[in-house]
Formats: C-alpha cells, sequence, structure tokens
C-alpha cells in the first residue's frame, strides 16, 4: 500500500529548470508558455501556445482539434433527420440557431427556393425558439467573459436569468441544452397548452431590459473592467473583413452586416427590430454590442408573442404533408448552402445529397472556427491578460469550432 | 452467438409469474460490508475521516464539452452544488479530489486527461458525467472519440444523459458521497 | 434569400447561361472559368480551373466580395472532390448583400485511369481567412492548397497518417497517444462487442 513515505522519495532533488521552454528570437528570449487544453479561461479544451517577452504576447498559436467529434463524417451514415441532435451538440450554448442552419439547408433541397415549405405558425415559432436561445447564449457568454476578467457575480445574475429562459425553452421542447426541437417543414412541437406560458414569457420579457440595465450599472462604471477592455483586442474594419469575421464582432467595427435584415430568412422581414454597431472592435466594443443584442433579442420575442396571440397564424407547427410525410425517410438531391446569424456569427450548412437516406456531405460553416484564425491578430503586442480578454470577447465554443 | 449472448444465457432469470406478489418487491441489491478488523476506536477515526472527506469533496474545473454547461449550472444559484460540499473548484488537479469528466474524450484529449488525472492526489474519485463519457455516447461510430472514459482511467460514477441535469449531476455527486463513506479509510492510510 | 435568384434546372431545358458579376468574370478570365450551374436554393455557381481560383478568388474580393463566407469540400465518393467557395458583401442595408459562390473540381482519376491526388491553388494571399479553413480541408481531405504558407494538420494529431472524411478512409487499428514515458493505446472497438 503506497504509504505517504513512499511518495516522498519518487519526488526529485532538483527542479528540471530546463523543461521551461525558451525560445530565441533576435537577441530575445521569450518564454513558450502552454495554456490549455485544461485551462480555466479557455472556453472548452483550446490549447494555446503562447511566446511571451516577458509580459507582452509576441505570438500566440491556437492550437485545436481536442473535441474533434467528426460529426461531419457520421453524417454520411446518419439519416438526414438523425443528423439534427448532432448539431446541437456542435454550439451547444445555442443549438437551435444549429438546427435552424441545417434545417433551413436541406429544406432547399426537399422543396427549391421559392416552395412555402414551412407555415406562417411553424416560422413564428421557429423565431420565437431561436431568439431565446440568442439571449441564453448571450447570458452566458457574458457571465463567462467577467468570469474570465475575475468578476464573479455577474456570472450568477446572468445564470439566474438562463435558468427562467431555458425553463421556458423546457416547457416547448423538453430539453434544457440540446434542443433537437427542428424539423424540415416546422418544428416537433407546438407551443404548450398551458394557457400561462405565453403570459409568464412575457413577464420575463418584460423584466429583461431592465436586467441587461442591471449588468451595465454593475459593470459599465467599474474603471478597472474598462480599463483591462478599452483598447484590447483591436481589430481594425479591413482586418475584420480580410479575416471572414461575422457576427457581433464585424458589427462592433461598424458594419452593420446581420444577415436577419440583410439577407432575411424566415419571418425576420417582418419583424422590427436594431442592428446594434459600435464604432472600434475591442473587447468594450464587442461588449456593448452584444448588451444591445440581447434586448433587441426580447424585443423581437415580444413582437413573435403578440402576433401569435392575436393573428389567427395558419398552419400547423409541422407541415404533415412536407416531403410525402415521410420525414424520417426523406431523400434528398442537389446541393445547398444557406446561411443564417447565428449568436456567434454567420452559420450555414452546405449539405450535399444524391437521392439517398444519407447525405454525400455535410458541412457546417462554424462561425467559432472563423472567428478563432484572428486572435493571434488581437493579442500581438499586448499583455498576457488582455490575451484572456481578447479570446473571452470572440465568444468560441469548442464544439463549434473542432465539430 | 457472440460472447456477451452466451454469457447473458447462462444466467437464467427464474419464470416470472403474474400471480406471485412477490414480483413487486423491489429488487434486493446486494451490498457488501467489509469486516471492520480494526475495533472501535479506528472504526470511529475512519467514520469521521470519511465524513469529512465525503463532505468536501472539490471538483477540478474540467470542461470538455456540453455537459461542462451542466456542470457549470450546477454551481449556479439554482442548482447549488456547494451546499453539497463542493464549494471550491480548483482549476489545479493538484488540489483537487473528484474529476467530473463532462464531454466526448478525444483520441487527442485522452493522453492530457491520463496526466491530469495522475496529477492528483489520492484519495481521488472520478465522475463519467454524461452518455460520452460512460460509453462515447452519441459519437459512437466516430474514428476520434474514446468510447467512454474509463478505457483510460478509473471511474467511480456514471452518470447517463446526453447532457445529464443539473440534478442528475447533484445526484451522482450524493452517491459519490455514500460510496467515500463506505471506505474503509485507515486502511487506505496505510497504517 | 438573396436577390437574384434563378429557377432550379429542369432536364430539357437550355442551360442556364450566367450574368450579372458571373458573366463579367467568365468574361475578364475565361481561361479560368470552366462552367457555370445552379444549385437548387437558387444561388448560381460558377465552376473555376483549379489553377485559376487565385485569380478568379482576387476578382471576386477586387469587386466588393470582401468577406470569405464558406469554404467546404467535398468527396462525392465516385468521380471527383471539388471545394466550394462563397464570398459575400459586407452590407449595411438589405440592397448591398450579394454572394457570389465559386467552385472547383478535381477529378479522382486522369483520363488514363491513374489516381489523381486532389490540388488546388490557395487563396489565403487573397482572403486571410482561408487560412484554417484550407487547413482543415488538408486534413481531413487531402486536398493540398499550393501557396499556403503552412499547410499542417488542424484537428488531427501530427502523426496521424490517412485523411479521414474520404470516402474510402479506413481507420487505423490502433491509436497510441504518445506521452513521456509511457505510451496509452487506444485500440479500435472490434465487431461491436463490449
Amino acid at each position: 500500500m503506497v504509504g505517504a513515505r513512499d511518495v516522498r522519495d519518487q519526488i526529485p532533488a532538483t527542479f528540471d529548470a530546463g523543461r521551461l521552454k525558451t525560445v530565441k528570437v533576435d537577441d530575445r528570449h521569450l518564454m513558450e508558455l502552454n495554456m490549455g487544453p485544461q485551462h480555466p479561461s479557455t472556453h472548452g479544451v483550446l490549447r494555446l501556445k503562447v511566446k511571451l517577452d516577458g509580459e507582452i504576447v509576441v505570438d500566440v498559436e491556437p492550437i485545436i482539434g481536442y473535441l474533434h467529434r467528426s460529426s461531419e463524417k457520421l453524417a454520411e451514415n446518419m439519416n438526414w433527420v438523425k443528423f439534427i441532435p448532432l448539431t446541437d451538440r456542435m454550439d451547444y450554448l445555442s443549438a437551435m440557431h444549429n438546427n435552424h442552419g441545417y434545417v433551413l439547408a436541406v429544406e432547399q433541397l426537399l422543396g427549391g427556393p421559392d416552395e412555402q415549405v414551412v407555415s406562417e405558425r411553424a416560422e413564428h415559432i421557429r423565431v420565437f425558439a431561436a431568439e431565446m436561445s440568442r439571449l441564453c447564449n448571450h447570458l452566458f457568454w457574458m457571465g463567462t467573459f467577467m468570469l474570465d476578467m475575475g468578476a464573479l457575480t455577474p456570472l450568477f445574475y446572468a445564470l439566474r436569468e438562463r435558468e427562467t429562459a431555458l425553463g421556458f425553452l423546457e416547457e416547448l421542447c423538453g430539453a434544457r441544452l440540446t434542443f433537437n426541437y427542428f424539423r424540415f417543414g416546422g418544428v416537433k412541437f407546438d407551443l404548450p397548452d398551458d394557457p400561462t406560458y405565453l403570459p409568464r414569457v412575457k413577464t420575463f420579457l418584460a423584466d429583461m431590459p431592465s436586467k441587461v440595465d442591471e449588468y451595465q450599472r454593475l459593470l459599465k462604471r467599474n474603471d478597472i473592467l474598462v480599463g483591462r477592455l478599452r483598447g484590447t483586442g483591436p481589430l481594425s474594419r479591413d482586418e475584420v473583413l480580410d479575416w471572414g469575421i461575422t457576427g457581433p464582432m464585424l458589427r462592433a467595427s461598424g458594419v452593420a452586416h446581420d444577415l436577419r435584415k440583410v439577407a432575411p430568412y424566415s419571418i425576420y422581414k417582418e419583424l422590427d427590430f436594431d442592428v446594434p454597431t459600435a464604432t472600434e472592435s475591442d473587447c468594450y466594443g464587442r461588449l456593448v454590442v452584444r448588451w444591445a443584442e440581447m434586448v433587441q433579442s426580447v424585443r423581437i420575442v415580444q413582437q413573435v408573442i403578440d402576433r401569435i396571440e392575436k393573428r389567427d397564424l395558419e398552419g400547423l407547427h409541422l407541415n404533415p404533408d412536407y416531403a410525402g410525410g415521410k420525414i424520417l425517410r426523406v431523400k434528398a438531391k442537389g446541393e445547398a448552402y444557406s446561411r443564417i446569424e447565428h449568436p456567434k456569427g454567420e452559420y450555414g450548412c452546405h449539405v450535399i445529397g444524391d437521392g439517398k437516406l444519407q447525405p454525400i456531405r455535410v458541412k457546417v460553416r462554424a462561425p467559432s472556427f472563423a472567428n478563432l484564425q484572428v486572435l493571434p491578430i488581437m493579442a500581438r503586442g499586448q499583455k498576457i491578460a488582455d490575451l484572456i480578454a481578447s479570446l473571452g470577447s470572440i465568444d468560441i465554443v469548442l464544439g463549434d469550432v473542432d465539430r | 452467438m457472440s460472447p456477451g449472448e452466451a454469457a447473458h444465457a447462462e444466467a437464467e432469470a427464474p419464470a416470472y409469474d403474474p400471480a406471485d406478489p412477490s414480483h413487486l418487491e423491489a429488487p434486493r441489491i446486494p451490498i457488501v460490508v467489509e469486516e471492520q478488523r480494526e475495533g472501535l476506536v479506528l472504526t470511529v477515526l475512519s467514520k469521521l475521516v470519511n465524513w469529512g472527506r465525503s463532505n468536501s469533496v472539490w471538483p477540478f474545473t474540467f470542461g470538455l464539452a456540453c455537459c461542462a454547461i451542466e456542470m457549470i449550472t450546477s454551481q449556479a444559484p439554482a442548482f447549488d452544488i456547494s451546499r453539497f460540499g463542493s464549494e471550491v473548484f480548483r482549476a489545479s488537479p493538484r488540489q483537487c479530489d473528484l474529476m467530473i469528466v463532462p464531454g466526448t474524450v478525444t483520441k487527442k484529449m485522452a493522453p492530457r486527461i491520463k496526466t491530469l488525472y495522475d496529477q492528483m492526489p489520492d484519495p481521488k474519485y472520478v465522475i463519467a458525467m454524461g452518455a460520452c463519457a460512460t460509453n462515447g455516447g452519441p459519437y459512437q461510430d466516430s474514428y476520434f472519440v474514446v468510447k467512454g472514459v474509463d478505457k483510460i482511467i478509473p471511474v467511480d460514477v456514471y452518470i447517463p444523459g446526453c447532457p445529464p441535469r443539473p440534478e442528475a449531476l447533484l445526484d451522482g455527486v450524493q452517491k459519490l458521497q455514500q460510496k467515500i463513506r463506505d471506505q474503509n479509510a485507515i486502511l487506505e492510510l496505510g497504517f | 434569400m438573396p436577390e437574384e435568384k434563378k429557377p432550379a434546372q429542369d432536364a430539357g431545358e437550355a442551360a442556364p447561361r450566367p450574368d450579372g458579376d458571373h458573366r463579367a468574370l467568365a468574361e475578364a478570365s475565361p481561361d479560368d472559368v470552366s462552367g457555370y450551374a445552379v444549385l437548387e436554393d437558387g444561388v448560381p455557381v460558377t465552376e473555376v480551373r483549379a489553377d485559376g481560383i487565385f485569380s478568379a478568388a482576387r476578382w471576386a474580393r477586387d469587386h466588393g466580395y470582401r468577406i470569405l463566407s464558406l469554404l467546404s469540400a467535398y468527396d462525392d465518393g465516385k468521380t471527383e472532390f471539388g471545394v466550394l467557395y462563397a464570398f459575400v458583401k459586407p452590407a449595411n442595408t438589405p440592397g448591398d448583400f450579394a454572394e457570389m459562390r465559386l467552385k472547383v473540381r478535381m477529378p479522382r482519376k486522369d483520363e488514363a485511369g491513374n489516381d489523381l491526388e486532389p490540388e488546388c491553388q490557395s487563396i489565403v494571399d487573397v482572403f486571410s481567412a482561408a487560412d484554417w479553413q484550407e487547413r482543415e480541408m488538408y486534413d481531413l481531405y487531402g486536398i493540398v492548397f499550393h501557396g499556403h504558407p503552412a499547410l499542417r494538420r488542424i484537428f488531427m494529431p501530427e502523426g496521424w497518417s490517412g485523411f479521414p472524411h474520404r470516402k474510402d478512409y479506413r481507420e487505423p487499428e490502433q491509436f497510441i497517444a504518445m506521452r513521456d514515458g509511457e505510451d496509452i493505446v487506444l485500440k479500435t472497438q472490434e465487431d461491436g462487442s463490449w
């Protein structure tokens, strides 16, 4: 039996300083620091190889692949519908959007661009679910971003609101995190029969802007936080466009490129909402943009609930005749790519089928993967603590990066 | 017949008789009770040590995938794992007793998990949270997923679910606490 | 959905003719363009040769399509590999949004019947966003992007052999995860038994 005495014998007498890696570049000795794949402030299993000159970051190389589960390869053995739960698990913080992107792409194959395959009622429920999911995503992001900055309180506040929103989504579709809710031709379940459901959601949404105000009051006047975030991880507009960044990071640099407005899908054309932008894409700008997007999501859901209650929306939540009524055994043929405005950026699914039960190819355009590339550009020349802030402000989820 | 089927075929269940009410009783699960060899003082000491250990299990912040979100949510006010003693989630494995493995274990991550497990001091426990850590979950056919974390490290408690609710994680932690209480702490210290 | 749409091609109708920016591209560099089609979602795609994709991408960027939206490779299992590119104009209003798609097709076998490895030009010098996307396609499909500054694996560990997303990929018997002083051997599951 190993006792305390035996363990002491195994500790080496001298610390092996050679294990501290240094790299000699131009007469400077740079320290190579390895962060991850397990680290409290990475958003999953991300590894960063950081070359440091003292406290200044000279280069950072993100190494990914620790969560590569090959969902895209698994899709080639699954029926078209069976892949929907796997999309949930990619960006698991806002799973409704993952479903939405995939379902839209396959509906192009099954129906073609001009057919109205999804009923009005189903579209409204889709937008309801999607925007609630966006709210959950931004809340969780804000909480963990502040946790990375060292503030513990906003996490608990954000999770408190998120629990209520997830409770509503759980009543809607039965799951808290991986919803598996969208189907080709609509959604799996209709709104709950409970007559108090929509009024309860409305009460929650009515309080939500004041909660966002509460977060801003907590955080905006905190000099340390603002000092840490302003000017950190800056990206010029040209860099943002060149690196294919989409989502709140792009809008923070002043381009109001929101696919819900410029390339509308579902019923977003009929809804009234603003696209928040900031003037400079630094960590603070991205934070402000996401705060404002939370408020806009609330506005959208309020309009959708209004329409559901007041108008007589035609159609069922799931089109029963769609694809011959046999959703589980659809055979889709052709190639399509559809893009949606995911909370993290542009998300889309490139699907190729040749008329069989299984797809030939499902490629997911993951916003976190595309946005993470720009981390070295943001972090060079800044201090290592700013690297953490920059990483947090990108809003990545490793399930999306690695798929 | 595969070896698995043959093993099951050997242990025949008794024939089911609907008129016999005894089938409605809960099945009796045999509990192995170790003989307490040390006597009264060391038994009480063992119980004291186990009480301390089980009520202050410090987990390791080790989030792999979606189940990590439910693990973080279990620290949130709605579910509050700290009322069960897990107040502190430490980032360094050298300061933890419990490694919850929430999420899929990939072949690239597997050696790192083994390193982290080896860095934890004894006594250490592992909870496999979620279907992926239990047996590969929805990714069983994947070329890059290790079908269950118990292929690399020994696991004490398995929590099924995809993802399991925070209450399920709390139930798993409670089962682990029961397991700790049933341990013989004095023998483990090597005296 | 983008404003300009074409109906999907039916059998018997004439092949769709490129118009708008696709026609301008075909006229500007006719050597690179090798075809035109309309996908099932109504968006046209210009097929480009593998050695012409760099100048076609540069043409797209110079005409306002500044965001690399998609770089997706596929293996259709039978005849070819392909890469679909989608470039998008950053838009402040709905009228500004436009999308341009290009596709490169790389046959699996040449005319003589010999196996070909898929190769393509890299567009990293035009769109920096293509850096990781091309590395991912190299890692998963083995498509070599000539001109990429550091084309190496991104998901798989360095010593991995084979390109997993290809249709003819076979999982290796065992994967030895190297660690200091101790190897962890992970065997592929045999016939489904636990």
